[in-house]
């Protein structure tokens, strides 16, 4: 699990703080300019039409794929604006797997703006389950990464076991993904809806 | 905004936690569980109860560029089949069915929606030529605690069903359910697709679109 | 008023620009070319002139312009015989005849698409990759199908390697009806002969840009 705070006081503090407010005023019905999107499991789309996936009661995926030729991993785009903050990734698992661990990377794939180019992946923030805790939930600090949606795509990376090895089936299961961003122009908003919320 | 009408939805916002406030109707027949995808054995399901002062739906008058009703809609390329080796066919449109013959005849598709806005309407396109099935929709909330683990509890917040055959078999069905809130910082929003009900039939059971309305501008 | 009559009328409105329009019925040759193969459905042509000149834009976007951007893993098979493979954002056709994939991009209301751009990887001699903007429009509580219109098109040339495709409509931007219509990237990655061709050919994403 990647937490970082205690490297970075200062935003630590500021985080914390959002996060607090985040929280206190999504219950009342209002937000600072923060956002908060969730995506089930089974929306990660596989990054090989080989990969079997299965869904769980809850939309959650699990991989069933055995020890064969192919990637082990799902990608969940996410749509973020540029200049936005990114803040965190939250996500929700179920590991009862002794041989496998859900591990999960935040990927920046950024190419040039106005040309062709390979993408350049930078992982900017990495968790993992670990052990068999059954119910796992963890975080991605992303430290309020500066979004340049302009030339960049992010998404993160769940894989379920190394590529071409043979997955844990419904033992290992990413049930739910959420990103945290902040519009950072926003100092107040009011988040009731103009007419009939 | 009527004084009922805002605590009726302030319950529901609160009682999207953990666990499911008495209010709530456990969906706890197998044969619909399976129905709708879950385990027959499932006892995380819950339906919105209706509420009895539900005010008039909005003008639901076409945009023009000025929007007047925010939405969300999915169209076939955003649903993902129950497994992901089983076959689908987008009828070259972004459409979706399943094949004549196939068994896997579920899908589902996220539905990204702001903080706090209020839920109106459910919208489905579709083809339904089919004498014996029918499509159905439902929009599901899934949620789990703020920050840490925790089982999920689902949510049925709204649901549509194809209509008898009319004519070649296209329809418009759409669903007005009580007034809910959306939280996805607490849930994740999901409409989960079944396509008949046995056997694939396959584009005699199509799917066009789906559409979430919500309040506000989007 | 006919179905026929009703779906011009959709695609009109759908567009939503006050630049005189110049939908027409596709050929069946842009048909095959797009992935649309059935004649009973309707599919109508924008034959807008792309603006020529150089495309001056710049990262910060000026006038407040956004951009969205579905990776290539986001892309799905236009039917499950699709085959692809690849490291996320990108992917290839790996093998067979179904070529083409697509994704949808949440615009919002009112929004005017400018720019879609398509970052790729051409290295076959014998194959390109095709990629269609097409919205698909559908009146509320009206049954008929939707209306689906290609909005602008273009393709990958000869083997650039890397390289960039952008349909520019500037000079005419697409106003996003959110409530009506959806917004689709189609990609054919194996015309004109069909076969997908593998790690020669890959989608890495496609970037619409626009003013909210």
């Amino acid at each position: 699990m990647t937490f970082q705070i205690i490297q970075c006081k200062p935003n630590a503090v500021l985080f914390a703080a959002v996060l607090a407010l985040g929280a206190a005023q999504a219950e009342a019905g209002v937000l600072y300019g923060t956002d908060y999107d969730s995506y089930n499991g089974r929306s990660g789309r596989p990054t090989d039409s080989l990969l079997s996936l299965g869904r769980d009661g809850n939309f959650g995926a699990y991989c069933q794929s055995g020890a064969s030729s192919g990637r082990r991993t799902v990608v969940y785009p996410f749509d973020i604006k540029n200049g936005y903050e990114i803040f965190s990734v939250r996500v929700w698992g179920f590991d009862e797997a002794t041989s496998n661990d859900l591990s999960y990377e935040m990927v920046q794939s950024c190419q040039p703006f106005l040309s062709g180019g390979a993408p350049v992946r930078t992982v900017l923030a990495t968790a993992a389950s670990s052990g068999s805790p059954g119910e796992f939930s963890e975080y991605l600090y992303l430290d309020q990464h500066v979004a340049t949606s302009s030339t960049c795509a992010y998404f993160l990376e769940a894989r379920f076991a190394p590529d071409n090895s043979a997955c844990a089936g419904f033992d290992l299961r990413s049930v739910r993904v959420r990103v945290l961003s902040n519009n950072p122009d926003v100092i107040f908003r009011n988040g009731f809806a103009p007419w009939g919320s | 905004m009527k004084p009922v009408l805002v605590a009726f939805a302030t319950g529901m916002l609160l009682s999207l936690t953990v666990s499911a406030e008495p209010g709530w109707i456990p969906v706890n027949d197998p044969a619909e569980l399976a129905a709708m995808g879950f385990p027959p054995t499932a006892d995380n399901v819950w339906r919105l109860p209706r509420d009895p002062n539900q005010e008039s739906p909005q003008d639901r008058a076409a945009l023009g560029i000025t929007p007047t009703n925010a939405s969300y809609s999915m169209t076939g390329d955003d649903f993902v089949t129950i497994s992901s080796l089983s076959d689908y066919n987008s009828a070259n449109y972004g459409y979706l069915y399943c094949p004549s013959g196939a068994t896997s005849r579920i899908a589902s598709a996220v539905v990204n929606v702001p903080t706090d806005r209020r839920l109106y309407f459910l919208d489905m396109w579709g083809r339904d030529a089919s004498a014996t099935q029918d499509i159905n929709a439902i929009l599901y909330a899934t949620c789990q605690p703020s920050d840490g683990a925790g089982p999920p509890n689902n949510f049925v917040l709204a649901e549509v069903t194809s209509p008898a055959v009319v004519g070649d078999g296209d329809f418009f069905v759409d669903d007005i359910p009580s007034a809910h809130y959306f939280d996805p910082q607490r849930c994740g929003y999901s409409i989960n697709l079944v396509l008949g009900s046995g056997t694939c039939v396959g584009s005699d059971l199509t799917l066009y679109k789906v559409r979430v309305v919500i309040g506000g501008n989007l | 008023m006919s179905t026929r009559l009703k779906a011009i009328v959709m695609a009109v409105g759908c567009l939503a620009t006050s630049a005189a329009l110049a939908d027409r019925p596709a050929t069946q040759d842009e048909r095959l070319a797009a992935g649309f193969e059935d004649p009973s459905m309707s599919l109508m042509i924008r034959d807008l002139p792309l603006p020529a000149g150089p495309d001056s834009r710049a990262p910060d976007g000026g006038s407040g312009d956004e951009w969205l951007t579905r990776i290539g893993t986001a892309f799905q098979g236009r039917t499950g015989d699709f085959n692809f493979g690849g490291q996320a954002p990108s992917i290839a056709c790996t093998s067979g005849s179904e070529r083409f994939a697509s994704a949808n991009f949440d615009l919002p209301a009112g929004a005017a698409i400018k720019y879609v751009d398509l970052f790729a990887y051409d290295n076959s001699s014998s194959e390109n990759m095709l990629v269609f903007l097409i919205s698909v429009c559908q009146g509320t509580a009206d049954a008929d199908p939707p209306v689906s219109t290609i909005l602008a098109q273009s393709a990958t040339n000869a083997t650039p390697g890397d390289t960039l495709v952008t349909l520019n409509l500037s000079a005419t931007p697409i106003i996003v009806d959110r409530y009506s219509c959806r917004y689709m990237v189609r990609v054919n990655m194996a015309s004109p002969g069909g076969t997908c061709v593998g790690g020669s050919i890959f989608l890495d994403k496609v970037r619409i840009q626009y003013t909210p």
